[in-house]
Parts: structure tokens; sequence; C-alpha cells
């Protein structure tokens, strides 16, 4: 069982196992390998690179993909005592300037590639971009004092799309990830005998969870930069003798239908496959199990604010395939109605989440951070509990769409749109994709006759990231809208279904 | 293959291209470009990109053709073989 007690901030997995295994492999990226010691060192340079620019909790940002540098200036900001800013590779132009904008950091932690990215979002003068690979090529000092981190400093943000069009920054505390993690080893019983294979973006919860998870026990993560590859994925898990493997739902379906053969022979050594970020549906739970009858499978729901909340083995719940599981260790899960009251088992009403990997607030952003009241966080899930306690997910208050895991807001899509000219009203939906679960698809009335459609995609490309883009735009007479004007998204959705199908 | 459709297949290449990456312009576009230089070539863009070429060039390309793709004439070279078989 690994010790936690000792183990209060994010940099303590790291340090505490470069004294208890500083030989041993923390990460393999790239055919290279970085013992506890060698990842703990060079993030402490770049910490001390960082103390003489920084005040404690200042915001560092950090824009890198998946590598060793992402890991090495990770914990270097959050060794300096500062708070990381995760952004993810894939963010458009105006986002990575409204996330700026929003944490106001000093100093951008990036790659060459990204530098035309940097300038088109035109951040202004006062961020310094530190080129990472410049950085942990050149000798630097260790001359300076270490900063004092204590639990309850903000170590991440993370910034999520929300129910609105503004995305909102989820701050972690360094105590919500240390308890996120150990609930997470607790339940799944990581040893230092782990070796995981990473695929997942570490700028998102799913897959910096996972990095967390296996630093903290002792093992040993193999990263990949991405999820492209998978042949290569599949003779990394039997070449390294993988114990643990994390996957979004889609990649297991390409995994299954694709390569089930390959994941079956390289899979003998995964004791754990884990995923979440949608619901499953039967055939593929059914599919992981029968091909590694061997292999744990679990899922878990949780959010960016509250992680990994509950979690299920389906092998020992053969029925409760469509639950997404029980209350995680040290979790607190309940229903509950319009008046904030306890559900009854099978009654629908709102997901809420209490524990101590729940964040207190947003970054900057009251309104929202009322979504926690009394440490119970509220999550705008829909759902029910059996009386055993299973949690059944049924979908959402709002209507995010989920692309490939990506969740996109439909209000933030439709604002843009509205900016058209010519464009009178506007809705967004998810329509199904067999490759990428969901994509766009937006309906709009329009006020002149000859509207030229492009001109919703051509603003949408220049002002979003790619994914958010509609792939298909329809003009109609009119939006569907309740007496009040709320937009009825559901009309729009249902009549398209029933013209596919 | 003609040499007008070749380059008619990779004038549509480019415009899928910068669907995905709007920051792509045809002077920056470089069929041998390597997909780990660009901005923002994941594994989520690596699927647009499927998604998008299969719908325009009516082709369906095989997952083992799909995971060995590593940059922009890969595409291409598919696109054509499977436009030769059809």
């Amino acid at each position: 069982m690994v010790d936690f007690s000792k183990m209060n901030t994010i940099p303590d997995f790291l340090e505490k196992n470069a004294q208890q295994f500083p030989d041993k492999p923390a990460l393999v990226f790239d055919k290279k390998s970085f013992s506890y010691q060698e990842l703990n060192s060079q993030s402490e340079l770049v910490a001390n690179f960082l103390l003489s620019k920084t005040k404690p909790q200042d915001v560092v940002a950090i824009l890198l993909p998946n590598s060793a540098d992402f890991v090495i200036s990770y914990f270097g900001v959050l060794k300096a005592g500062c708070i990381a800013l995760l952004i993810p590779p894939n963010i458009s132009d105006d986002k990575l300037k409204f996330q700026v904008a929003k944490t106001q950091p000093n100093l951008i932690l990036t790659e060459s590639k990204y530098s035309a990215k940097i300038e088109r979002a035109n951040l202004g003068p006062k961020l310094e971009v530190i080129d990472t690979q410049t950085l942990l090529g050149i000798q630097l000092s260790t001359d300076q004092q270490p900063r004092t981190i204590a639990p309850t400093d903000t170590s991440t943000i993370i910034f999520t799309s929300g129910t609105t069009s503004e995305p909102k920054g989820v701050q972690l505390q360094h105590t919500n990830v240390v308890n996120a993690t150990k609930n997470i080893v607790e339940f799944l019983n990581l040893t230092p005998q782990e070796i995981d294979v990473n695929i997942s973006a570490l700028s998102h919860s799913f897959g910096l969870g996972h990095l967390h998870c296996f630093l903290a026990v002792g093992g040993t993560t193999v990263l990949f930069r991405d999820a492209i590859n998978l042949k290569e994925i599949l003779n990394a898990i039997s070449a390294n003798h993988a114990t643990t493997l994390g996957a979004v739902p889609a990649i297991l379906r390409l995994l299954l239908n694709n390569f089930r053969t390959e994941f079956q022979e390289h899979g003998k050594s995964l004791r754990i496959v884990q995923t979440n970020t949608s619901p499953l549906e039967k055939e593929l739970i059914e599919g992981i199990l029968n091909t590694l009858p061997s292999t744990n499978f679990s899922y878990y729901y949780g959010l960016t604010e509250a992680s990994r909340s509950t979690f299920i083995t389906f092998n020992q719940h053969a029925d409760k395939l469509s639950s997404i599981g029980q209350a995680s260790p040290n979790v607190q899960v309940e229903v509950r109605d319009a008046r904030d009251q306890v559900c009854s088992p099978g009654e629908l009403g709102e997901i809420c989440i209490k524990g101590k990997m729940v964040i207190q607030e947003y970054w900057q952003n009251p309104s929202a951070s009322e979504k926690v009241k009394a440490g119970w966080f509220h999550s705008g899930d829909v759902g029910y509990m059996d009386p055993e306690g299973f949690l059944y997910y049924k979908g959402r208050y709002n209507d995010l769409i989920n692309v490939s895991g990506e969740k996109v807001s439909p209000e933030e899509v439709e604002d843009l749109i509205m900016k058209v000219p010519g464009v009178t009203d506007a809705a967004v939906i998810g329509i199904p994709d067999k490759i990428l679960g969901e994509v766009i698809k937006a309906f709009i009335s329009v006020s002149d006759k000859e509207f030229d459609v492009h001109l919703v995609t051509q603003l949408c490309r220049q002002k979003l990231e790619s994914y958010k883009v509609p792939r298909e735009v329809e003009i109609i007479k009119e939006i569907p809208r309740t007496d009040n004007g709320k937009l009825q998204r559901n009309k729009l959705k249902k009549s398209y279904t029933e013209l596919i199908y | 293959m003609t040499q007008q459709n070749l380059d008619a297949n990779q004038t549509k290449l480019v415009e899928l291209f910068s669907n995905v990456f709007p920051s792509l312009t045809k002077d920056s576009f470089n069929l041998d470009q390597d997909r780990t230089t660009f901005e923002n070539w994941d594994s989520l863009s690596h699927m647009q990109l499927v998604s998008e070429i299969e719908q325009s060039f009516n082709v369906s390309f095989e997952m083992e053709e799909i995971v060995d793709i590593s940059k922009p004439a890969d595409f291409l070279a598919l696109i054509t073989k499977k436009k030769a078989q059809a």
C-alpha cells in the first residue's frame, strides 16, 4: 500500500520517489528514459530558473504537447510555488488570448512550433516566451532556495467548456490533486510495480491524472505524444510489459474494431484498462472483457472540477454494465432534485459530488463558483442512483456536444454565428459521426434569401478550434424556441434524427 | 491518374487541411511536412482529417492505413490508390 501521509503537494510525488527509487524509470518518452532522480533534478532546475522571475502563486503558462519537456516544465512550475496554466496545443488563437488575459501569466513555457500561434494571438509585450528546448539545453543554476508550498495553494488552472460561451478556469489546489490521486490509487490498488502507457493529453485532466497516479506510487509512465499510431502503442504495451492503459472510449473502439487480435496479443500484460469522458455502450464493454479476460476494465465518472468521482470495474459487476459506478473511496455522491433535496433511488436529478478532490472555486469567476455549495459540486449532469448506490448517467442539463471527448458548448458556437451579418438566429447541435462520435451542425435563420452559408464556416474557422467548426450549416425558416424565447435544441435534434434514420 | 487529377486532388487536400489547421496557407503547405511539426496535428485533428477527406473524396480508408499516415503526402497517396481501385 502506498503511503500518502507524507504527500501533501504534487511535487511530493516526485520528491518522495526520487528518494525511494532514485534510479527507477519514472518516465519513458520517445525512447528516452528518465529516472525519478533525473526527472526531479531537471524540474528543480526549471524551478530555480523560475524563482528569479516570479513571485509565489504567479501563473506560468505551459503550451506544450505531451513530452518529457511538458512533465519537467510542469513540475518545475509547481516546485517554484507557481500556478501552472495548462493550455491545450489545439487551442484557437482567440481562446489562447482569452486564457492569458484572464490569468495574466508573466511567462509561457512552450516550443518553437507554437511561436506563430503566440504571435497571432497577440498576447502583449509583458509575456515572456520561453522555449523549453532551449531552456533545458542550457546550464541552469541551482543556487536559489526553493519555495515552501502549502497544500491549499493553487497548483493548476485548466479551462473547460461551460454552459455559457465563456470557458471557466478550473482552479485546482495541490490538496485536490493529491486527494484525487489517493482515491484512484486506493480504488485500483496501484503499486510501484505499475507500468502505465499514457496516450492521453497531459493538458487535460484525464491524461494528467494518470501521470500523477503513476508518479505517486513510484511506477513508470510510458508517454506518447498522441494516440494516432495505435500499432506502435500496442507494441509499446507488450515491449514494456505495461500493466495499465488509459484510453478514451473512441480509442478503445478503434482498437476493438480494427486491431482486436493485436490488442489481445499485445495486451496480455495489462492488469487494468481504464476509460472515461463519455458513457460506454454495452458492446464496447463486452468487447473489452472478451478480448482481455484477465484484465480489469474500469470506468470512472468525473470532471476536472471533481476528478474521478465514481468508479466501476465491470468484471465484478456484470449486471451493472450501464452504470457509471459507485462513489470513489473518500467521496460522497448524491442525486439531488431542483430544490437541492436528495432524490429517492431511481429518481432523476442532478449529480452532486463532495470530497477533498472537489475544487473550492473557479478562477476569478464568482458566478460559476456558485456550483460549489457547502462543499458539494453541482455537476450539471443528470442521473439516478439505484438502491445499491450505483449511479446511472442520463445526460446533461445543458446541451454540451462531445466531439471525440472534447466538450463543445453550443452557446459558444451560436454566439459567434450570430455575429455573421445576415444571420438572425442560430442553434447548434451535435450530429452522429462514425469516427468522431459527434460533429457540429448549425441551423440558422437569415434575413437575406441569397445568404452564403460559407460566411458562417469562414468565421468559425477563423475564431474557433477546428473541432468546433460546424460540419454542416442549414438555413431554416425559424429556429424553434419556447414562448419565453428559450432555444429548443432537442426539437432540432429530434427532427434531424428522424430525417436520417 | 492524370497530372490534372493529381493537381486537383492536391488543391482539394490543401483546402481540407486548412479547414482543420486554419493557420495553414497554400504557400506554407508542404506535402512532406511531418505531422509532429504541425502546430496541432493531434489524435483528434488526425481523425477530423480522415473524416473530412473520406467525405470529400468519397473514399474509405482502412484503419491499418490511417494509423500509418504521418504527412500530407500519405493522404494524397492513399486517395490516389483508392481512386485507382474504384
